[in-house]
Formats: C-alpha cells, structure tokens, sequence
C-alpha cells in the first residue's frame, strides 16, 4: 500500500493522456500513410510531435508502472483496430524495457525521462514488423492498391531498414523529449501544473 | 447528522495558507443549508469534507474533526463516504464518467454493488420524481447544459443518500434551467434529505433554505435564517458582496458612448445547422452603433453564440452581408477586425508571459505600442511576467480582454463573462467593459446575468429560434420585459 | 422497463474487432469483405443508430465502384487515388466496428465485461476514460482551433511548415492544460460514485448472451469457412 500505488486520479490521467497520444498518432499518420516511403518517417515524426505529451504525462505521473500501461494502451488499441499481435506484444516489451529505464534513471530526472520517451517510441516500428514476418500476405495485399510495382516496393524494403527505423525512432524521440521538456519549463512547470 | 469541531485544513500544494480556520459548524438531518462567500473563502473546501474528497484526494494537513452521523470521516476511503453523500458539480463537461445518460444516473449506485431490482426501482423513481423521461438512453453530449445538470442532479437522487452537495451547480445555466434546477431542489427537500449548496446566485434560492452560512477567508462569520437572509439591506449585501437576493429593482449603471456616425449593419447573417437543431439563424436588416454596448440575451441553445460567431466571421458557413462603417466586410477581414472573449478563457493562452500573450497576434506590428496602455488600463501590469496559466478565472478574462484590444479588434464579443463570479467580480468586469467601450468599436456581450448587464450594456437584443425577436434600449424598467421574455 | 432493444455481449463485440482488425492483414476476397460489412451495418441498425448504418454502406459501396473505374485523365495519380480509396475502404471495416463497440457500450458494462476476464483495473480504467475522453477532445480542440483563427496563428499547411515548433506548441499547451485540469475533475467525480468501490458491480445495461450473439459468432465461422473454402477454391 502507500504513497507509491496508481492511485484512480492516476489512472484518469492515464486515461487522458492516452487519448491524446492516440490522436496525436493519427493525426501525423493521416498525411504520411500514403506512400511507403513517406510511410518510414511516421516513427521519426510522430517521436518528435508526441514528444510534449509523454514529457508532461511523465512529470505528472510519478509513478512505478504508470509508464509501462501508458506504452501498452496504444499498441492494444491498434491491434484491435487492424494489426496483427505482433503490434501488442512488440509494444508491450518496448513498454517494458521503457519502465526500467525510466526507473534506472529516476522518476524526477529530465535526461532519463528524454532516454525514456525516445526507447517508447520505438513501438511505433511495431506495425513495420508485421510486414516482414507476414511478407507474401502484404504483397498480395498491396498488389491490390497500386499494381505489382507498388507492391514490389513494399516488399523489396529490406530487411535491413528495421534497424534504422528503430534508431530514427530513439532520434525522432530525443528531439521530441529535448523539446517536451523545454515546453515543460516554459508553461507547464511555471504555471504550476506539474 | 453533520458535525464540524474547529476543523481546520490547508492545502499541500497552498502551503502556509489556511483555506478553513477553526471551523464549528453542525447541520440537523433534512436541513438545506446555503454556503456563500466571496470566490476563494473556503465554500467549496468545505463540501470537499463533507463528501470525503479531503483529505484522500485533495490532500493537506487537517485537524480537528469532521463527523457524519457522529463518526469521523477523515480516515474513511471516499467511496464508503459516498455511500451518504453524492454530490453535482459545477462542469457538465466533467462530471460525467459515461457517455449516456441512463447509465450515468444509476452510476452510483451500479457501483456500491446494488442488485438490478433495487436498480430499476430507483430509475422509475427518479423518472417519476423529475420530468427526464425525455433525457434517457441519449448520448450525454446531445444534451444542453440545463439538460445536463438535470441529470446530474437525478443522479444524486437515485443514488438514494441522505446528503446531497451542490457546489455551483447553475453557473453555466439560463433562467428557465435554473428554475427548473429549483424545482428538484424542492423535491429533495421535500423527501427529507439534508442538502448543502454552495452558490453565488442567490435569488432562486432564498425560499428553500433553512439557514444560510457566510465564510470569509476561511471562517465562518455569520449565519443567518431564512428570513433574516431574504430581509438582508442593498448595503449589506454589497458590503458582505453577495449577489442580489430578491431580483427585482435592479439599478441602471451603464454609460452611453454611443456614436450615431459610425455603424454596423447587418443586411443578412445566414446559418443553417446541421443535425439536431430545428431551425435556422437567420438576421437581416439591423443596425447598431458603434459606441454601444449590446446585451444579447435569450434561452440557451437559440442561436446567440452562432450569431456572435457568424457575425465576427469565426463561423464562414452561411451567407452574411455585414457592413462595418459603409464598407462591406467579407468574413476573414471581420475576423481580423475581431475578437470574442470566450467563456473558458483558457483555450486562448498560447504564450508563457502575459506580456508575450498581449503581442501575440497578426497585427503585431500596429499595434505594439497599444501594449503597454493595455497592461496598465487592465490592471495587468503586475502580471506582466506572470504564466497566463497560473493566474486566476479573473485575471486571466482580463489578459484575453487585452489580447484583443492589442489586436486592435472593433468588434468584442463576451460569452458568458460572469458565470461563477462573485459581485465584486462582477462589477469589476462591467467596469473593464465599460472602461474599453469607445467610439470606435462595439461590445457584444452573450449574458444570462441580469444584473451585470443591468451595470453594463445599453443596448438589449433578444435572439429566439435563430431570429432577433426584440431590439430595444435598456432601461430600468426593462426588467420586468426581459425576466416574462426568458420564462415563458 | 424501459429496456427496448436487446443488448449484445461485450466480449462478442470485442471478438468482432480483433476479427475485423485481423482482416486487414489478410487478403480476403470482396465477398468477405462485402457479408463484413453487412454484418456492421445490421448491428448499427440493431442499436438504433440507422443512419450511421446507412453512411457506411453508402461509403463502402462508393469505394467499391470507384475500384472499377479509371479517371484517364489524371494519369499516375489516378493511381495515387486508387490506393488512397483502397486503403480507406479497408480500414472502414475495423473503424467502424471500434465506433459501433465505443457507441453502443455504456462505459460502465465495459468496464464490467473486461472486469470478467480478469483484466486489471489499472489497465479497465485508462481505457474506459480515453474512449470518454475522445469526444470531449474533439470539443477542445474545436475551441482551441477557433481561438487560434481569432489570433491569426491558424493550424495551415503554410504555418506547419514556416513554424513547426510553434504550431505544436500553440495547441497542444491550452490541450494538455485544459485536459489535465479535466482529468483531475473527472477523478474527482469519479471518486465521489464510488468508482473504486472493490463489490462485485451489476451493471443496469448489462447484457446477457442472446440470440444476437448466437447470430454473430455464426455469422463469423460461416465467413471464417467461405473464406478458407474460397482460398482453396482458388488454388486449385
């Protein structure tokens, strides 16, 4: 018992938060998702944009545990909205490891709160792996969109671009931590809400 | 049935300040008690430890005792405490935790594990006590905010506890909602539970209390009946600054700067909504002047706000054809010229300095110098360095009045500018309203609250289905015109 | 009683999605894809919300005439537009059915039903309130968005691109403060209806395993079977 336990107001924020996280996904999705190739910046950018949400929700929230369900809600989420598993167990170990960065560091340190956001995002691959474990399902699926050409495009990613998202990811989340962070000082933290 | 003895509380997060001093109160079994007080004195602390909230969840230092049926609550965990006292807030937005109205009434009591034949008996109750036959089953954003208190209120009913709070409940509310909001207040008067309300609206209430309790900085100061509350002089009430209890006999105290040359004509302002409403906004051929000060009064839900919102161009859709001065203004140039002070003033602080919010702008290069005549006439300069989120409800209207004003706007347009103040805020506003009324631009002010637009506007324009059924000036005797108009 | 439509199990909707998610993923064949979507539909309809129904089929069918049509004029980017539409119309099955389950599930039987398969309050009760949340967003965002147009720093491709940094500034501080804020009150609210209260809870709306839920399980095998048999069809 004590102090340290998601408590309910804890969970509201949680909540809260993820909601907007959620939101924040699509809306830096929408523009992305057409193309492939504009498709593997979608980690990088949305790291970056959802920088400020996990940074104030971090400053909110300190708490063990509080981190790991916030990972896991969006990689759920998605799942049941059109990806396989492997989106919600991939996202539910990066979860994981962020929680014990984050706790490794300190509830209360900024630098480990950037480390943390930036290992978070790199759920956002999740639904990138899918393409390779299920590659002939995706090609027959994409032949559909825009010819055997688009289709091919998507295929011939190789497997060597997982790695790279995974760090443009952690980059696209030191950016978007650095800048969580200095919105943090600047508003949130002289206005007095967190 | 509710016992304070020299409680006292602060804050954690307010060190230093003691929101409640020595508190001895004690409230009989089917009371209904009035709390008032200027903003800050401690009202709503005090339900907040009647219902448990302090000290589990906002938490402080206390000591002393708080005593529901003579046991000390403070060490309960809040949903035992609910088991006896349910309370309505005062934002529909967030008191709700469902998203339809049925469930959200028998929320409560889903929740302290009652059977479904207990349930159902306390639905047809609640059905049969207040008329919401009408609200069930509805998705809770369809509904007004009348409506939506209403089922805040049914909901405290069916949960069937013996105490029920208000804490501002009829802050957002138009006249027939309030009165509607008095009549459930009778009825659960009238089944015996002990009720306890806090309030800067006075007049609705003065016929249902027992007693009435005024808090100053965190004490109790005086307590008066029902009778020597209802008799209470003009002066004292002012000096106590309560808002008026008998509403009649209000005073006229507005100014006239009204300049016959300049003009805002509007030969047509079209909308249609989509969805739910039956009607359509529809203004054509009125003219006002520049100068003036108009109060735009009317039920809720009939087309004031798209007017407003339409008529300084944030809403494109429709057709309008609005002339500002002889010239024809498109919508984007009206916007420009524009500005509408918003009910929650917090969705128009970007910056982290009032400073910085007063230059934040398009028109910042014309208006740069306006900057500082603003701080000082708005009484802001002190806050100058100051986050706008960490000022006051107060302050912060005053910082967004001033962000207008330096975007040089001619046309300010309020939404509810009082709701929730206290009388000495009030006539603060309706002197800052009237401080920045010149020749040169024209205030719109939406109010339900008549005796702040008695002390501010000159002008009265009443807007029902979507149409402005009545334009007059206001005078002392409006009064009895208007309170017939928006009753009916 | 005022209990006029039958009420169908939450775990079904649920086994719905994850079966409408799984969809995407998979190359299933129009007929599939078309009895999917006719399904949707008639659960809308079963929950009285008729003209969402209509709306999705009407779009569906568009989408799918569109597929057969080529705009030559437009040349590659009728390309482009065809993947756009395709993309569209695969994920309005799953979309759809997360909206129908977010819609006709009262918060409170949500709860409940995840409560019976042994999910964790600290995970029932974050998701509970973003799907609360969602609609309460769009409102302040909508506030947000015109108090914006009414200092001239517009949310515009022209500014996202001048100045990124200050655009994601200028609304998400006035959302994350105003939300926070809402959150804490919510909590507040919350506590006083004994949200937390650890008693066994029977919801009101709560709903039993009906005919409906026969129906739609049938329904999904019988698509699960035309699918696998359709598949092998095809291969030989």
């Amino acid at each position: 018992m004590g102090k340290n336990n998601l408590k309910l107001k804890d969970l509201v924020t949680l909540g809260v938060f993820s909601a907007i996280y959620f939101v924040g996904m699509f809306v830096v999705g929408m523009p992305l998702g057409f193309s492939v190739v504009a498709f593997l910046f979608y980690p990088l950018a949305c790291a970056i944009i959802s920088g400020v949400i996990t940074m104030f929700f971090m400053a909110k929230v300190q708490k063990p545990w509080a981190l790991f369900i916030f990972g896991l809600i969006p990689g759920l989420i998605m799942t049941l909205m059109g990806h396989t598993p492997v989106v919600a167990i991939h996202s539910a170990i990066i979860a994981l490891i962020a929680e014990f960065v984050r706790r490794s560091f300190g509830f209360k340190s900024i630098k480990g709160n950037i480390i943390t956001h930036s290992v978070l995002s790199m759920w956002l691959v999740g639904s990138f792996l899918q393409i390779f474990l299920m590659q002939d399902v995706y090609y027959k699926l994409t032949e559909k969109m825009a010819g055997a050409e688009y289709a091919s495009e998507l295929i011939a990613l190789p497997l060597w671009i997982v790695p790279v998202l995974y760090i443009s990811a952690f980059i696209g989340g030191l950016i978007g931590g650095k800048f969580g962070a200095k919105v943090l000082n600047k508003h949130f933290k002289k206005a007095g809400l967190a | 049935m509710i016992k304070f003895k020299n409680l006292s509380f602060s804050y954690d997060n307010k060190k230093g300040i003691n929101q409640l001093k020595n508190i001895n109160l004690e409230i009989k079994k089917g009371e209904f008690v009035l709390l008032c007080g200027k903003s800050g004195c401690g009202k709503t602390s005090l339900l907040r430890l009647i219902n448990g909230l302090i000290p589990n969840y906002y938490e402080g230092e206390i000591s002393g005792e708080v005593l529901l049926l003579n046991e000390d609550i403070k060490s309960k965990e809040i949903y035992e405490v609910s088991k006896i006292v349910s309370t309505v807030f005062q934002n529909p937005k967030s008191q709700f935790f469902n998203l339809d109205t049925t469930s959200e009434i028998l929320f409560s009591l889903e929740n302290h594990g009652v059977n479904k034949v207990e349930i159902e008996k306390r639905l047809d109750a609640s059905i049969k006590a207040f008329d919401i036959s009408k609200l069930l089953d509805k998705n809770i954003f369809e509904l007004s905010g009348g409506e939506k208190q209403k089922i805040a209120v049914a909901s405290a009913y069916a949960s069937n506890t013996d105490i029920v709070l208000f804490d501002e409940p009829t802050s957002n509310l138009d006249m027939e909602s309030i009165d509607k909001i008095r009549e459930m207040l009778m009825e659960l008067k009238n089944e015996g539970k002990t009720i306890i309300i806090s309030e800067h609206r006075l007049y609705f209430l003065k016929d249902l209390i027992d007693r009435a309790i005024y808090i100053e900085n965190g004490e109790i100061k005086k307590e008066f009946s029902k009778e020597e509350f209802s008799s209470l002089s003009e002066v004292n009430r002012i000096k106590l600054g309560l808002r008026k209890i008998e509403m009649n006999n209000l005073e006229l105290n507005n100014k006239n700067n009204i300049n016959k040359s300049k003009k805002l004509e509007i030969k047509k302002l079209k909308f249609n909504y989509s969805g739910l409403k039956k009607f359509k906004l529809n203004i054509s051929d009125i003219m006002f002047n520049f100068g003036s000060i108009v109060g735009i009064i009317g039920k809720n839900g009939q087309g004031k706000s798209t007017f407003a919102n339409s008529l300084i161009g944030l809403q494109k859709k429709g057709e309008a054809k609005v002339f500002i001065d002889k010239k024809r203004m498109k919508s984007k140039k009206r916007l420009e010229k524009s500005y509408l002070v918003m009910q929650n003033v917090g969705y128009q602080l970007f910056t982290e300095s009032v400073e910085e919010e007063l230059k934040l702008g398009a028109n910042k290069e014309l208006y740069q110098n306006r900057v500082k005549n603003v701080l000082t006439n708005l009484n802001i300069d002190s806050l100058k360095e100051a986050h706008p989120l960490s000022l006051s409800g107060g302050q912060q209207q005053r910082v967004s009045i001033g962000a207008g004003i330096c975007s040089g706007s001619e046309i300010l347009c309020f939404d509810e500018p009082t709701s929730g103040m206290d009388y000495f805020h009030m006539i603060e506003t309706a002197k800052i309203i009237k401080s920045i009324s010149n020749k040169d631009n024209i205030i719109f002010i939406i109010s339900h609250d008549l005796e702040f637009l008695y002390n501010t506007v000159d002008t009265i324009i009443r807007i029902d289905n979507g149409q402005i059924e009545e334009n007059y000036k206001l005078e002392k005797n409006s009064f009895d015109k208007i309170v017939k108009s928006l009753m009916n | 009683m005022l209990r006029t439509k039958i009420s169908i199990y939450p775990i079904t909707k649920i086994l719905l999605i994850l079966v409408l998610g799984t969809m995407i993923v998979i190359d299933i064949p129009i007929i599939v894809e078309t009895s999917m979507i006719v399904l949707v539909g008639l659960l809308f309809f079963q929950d009285g919300k008729y003209l969402t129904g209509i709306k999705m089929i009407v779009i569906f069918l568009l989408f799918l005439w569109f597929e057969g049509v080529e705009i030559k004029v437009l040349g590659k980017f009728d390309g482009f537009l065809h993947s756009l539409v395709f993309m569209a119309r695969r994920f309005l099955l799953p979309v759809m059915g997360a909206k129908y389950t977010n819609d006709s599930t009262p918060t409170g039987v949500l709860m409940s039903s995840l409560e019976k398969i042994k999910i964790p309050k600290e995970v029932i009760i974050p998701v509970a309130v973003m799907f609360r949340f969602f609609p309460t967003l769009r409102e302040e965002y909508n506030n947000i968005k015109n108090a914006m147009k009414m200092r001239g720093i517009s949310f515009s491709i022209k500014n996202m691109v001048k100045a990124p940094a200050a655009c994601v500034e200028y609304i998400l501080v006035p959302m994350l403060a105003s939300s926070s804020k809402i959150g804490d009150e919510l909590a507040a609210a919350a506590h006083t209806k004994g949200v937390d209260n650890p008693c066994k809870k029977i919801r009101y709306k709560e709903s039993k395993i009906s005919i409906w839920d026969m129906f739609i399980i049938t329904y999904l095998i019988a698509i699960l079977i035309m699918g696998i048999w359709s598949r092998v069809y095809d291969k030989i």
